[in-house]
């Protein structure tokens, strides 16, 4: 891509970029950082990248730089013990938005990184698949298991709106 | 995705699968008849609904424009020093100038057009040569006429007939020589005029071939035209003669003198 194509990735996908590392992270300046850091390997690698494999280049540099915070972090929370953890855990306000938030959270990081490219940015299977190395049947089941845990916490009893 | 059969065991994936966007029109539309048919599950349906995340459309990101790079402007054309541009619009004028006066010139390209413009210049010529000669015959005759008996007046003597009568031969010399001319130019113009188009078209074409050398369809040649040149070289004499005689009188100077004083009038030498 030329410079033209890069800045046109940055004002049609940095927006995107930065919600999605954010709401992966929890952390606006880390997010920020790893926006920044995205585009500064796709400018130096702008000659190699097609411009319509930009976005697919951006978000897979930035989903791996999730991951690696995620690992630093030791954080890992599986999704049996997500649905043993929700029962008890009381959310403080009665509010469908932060209530997902909630239980996204709880997620493992990959299944909350599949959630986040399913809806945020409308990826199909195949192209979540693509940016997180994952096959498309991983994705499809990774993404079904995560749905479950996320509709579980909302309608038990404890979270019913 | 395959379009299949529902029933309680799948309809939970098929939710699944139409809340992340993989079913195909048709898919949806068996989907929502089902779930109309068995309303059972369609509070499993709104439950997996609840699960899709909000739009966040107001989280943007606050360094974008750190992100944006230069871009390469496209310029035509390198500016230059204000000269070179000069020196460039003079070519181009020179160009420009060159063009219009070869295609106002150039005759060649229709060979039948090339040889009706000689034949307009041959008539041309001759017609200027008729008008040349009766305005030299109207001068001449007169002059016999006149001069003699002024000239004996004048001089108070009796002029030497003979060299006059010289003079007006070898006036009448070159007048017949321009008549000459004249006829060969008619006698020119009549065999083009001969000349049917077809052969014209020939004729052109080869002269065309021969260019560089001189025109064959003059009716004169150069050496030919001495007398005639002899006859402006006396014009131009004259004319010098006058203007010398002019200048002459132009730097005599008038001193007028009145109440002591002296006026200058005219150039002092």
């Amino acid at each position: 891509m030329n410079t033209t194509e890069y800045n046109q990735c940055v004002r049609e996908l940095s927006d995107s970029l930065y919600r999605f590392a954010w709401k992966s992270v929890g952390d606006g300046e880390m997010a920020k950082d790893m926006v920044q850091q995205a585009f500064v390997t796709l400018w130096e690698s702008k000659d190699t990248v097609p411009f319509e494999k930009g976005k697919s280049y951006l978000f897979t540099i930035t989903y791996r730089r999730c991951m690696d915070v995620h690992r630093q972090r030791g954080r890992t929370v599986s999704a049996e013990n997500l649905h043993e953890n929700y029962s008890y855990e009381q959310p403080k306000i009665h509010d469908l938005k932060k209530t997902l938030q909630t239980a996204l959270n709880l997620l493992d990081e990959q299944s909350k990184n599949l959630v986040l490219l399913k809806d945020y940015e409308g990826y199909s299977y195949d192209e979540i698949a693509k940016v997180t190395d994952l096959n498309t049947t991983q994705v499809k089941v990774y993404l079904h298991r995560a749905r479950k845990v996320l509709k579980n916490y909302l309608v038990s009893k404890e979270h019913v709106i | 995705m395959i379009n299949m059969t529902l029933n309680k065991e799948n309809i939970e994936e098929q939710i699944l699968l139409f809340i992340d966007g993989e079913l195909n029109e048709v898919a949806e539309q068996q989907l929502m008849t089902y779930i109309e048919a068995h309303p059972e599950h369609k509070a499993l349906l709104e439950a997996y609904m609840m699960t899709q995340l909000a739009d966040e459309e107001h989280i943007v990101f606050p360094d974008k424009e750190l992100l944006l790079r230069k871009e390469e402007h496209i310029v035509p054309f390198k500016k230059k020093p204000v000269f070179a541009r000069i020196a460039a619009a003079a070519v181009l004028a020179l160009i420009a100038v060159s063009t219009v006066y070869i295609l106002k010139n150039d005759d060649t390209d229709n060979p039948l057009t090339a040889i009706n413009n000689k034949k307009s210049r041959v008539e041309k010529y001759v017609t200027a040569q008729q008008k040349d000669t009766s305005k030299v015959l109207a001068k001449i005759e007169p002059k016999q006429n006149k001069q003699t008996p002024t000239i004996q007046r004048q001089q108070g003597f009796k002029k030497d007939i003979s060299s006059k009568e010289e003079v007006v031969a070898r006036q009448k010399n070159d007048i017949d020589f321009i008549a000459t001319q004249q006829q060969l130019a008619m006698q020119n113009v009549s065999y083009i005029n001969a000349i049917p188009q077809e052969q014209l078209q020939v004729i052109a074409l080869a002269e065309k071939e021969e260019r560089g050398g001189l025109p064959q369809w003059l009716p004169i040649k150069e050496e030919n035209l001495q007398g005639l040149n002899e006859l402006v070289a006396k014009v131009q004499d004259l004319r010098e003669t006058i203007q010398e005689k002019k200048a002459q009188l132009k730097s005599q100077a008038i001193v007028l003198t009145v109440a002591g004083k002296e006026f200058t009038i005219g150039n002092k030498q």
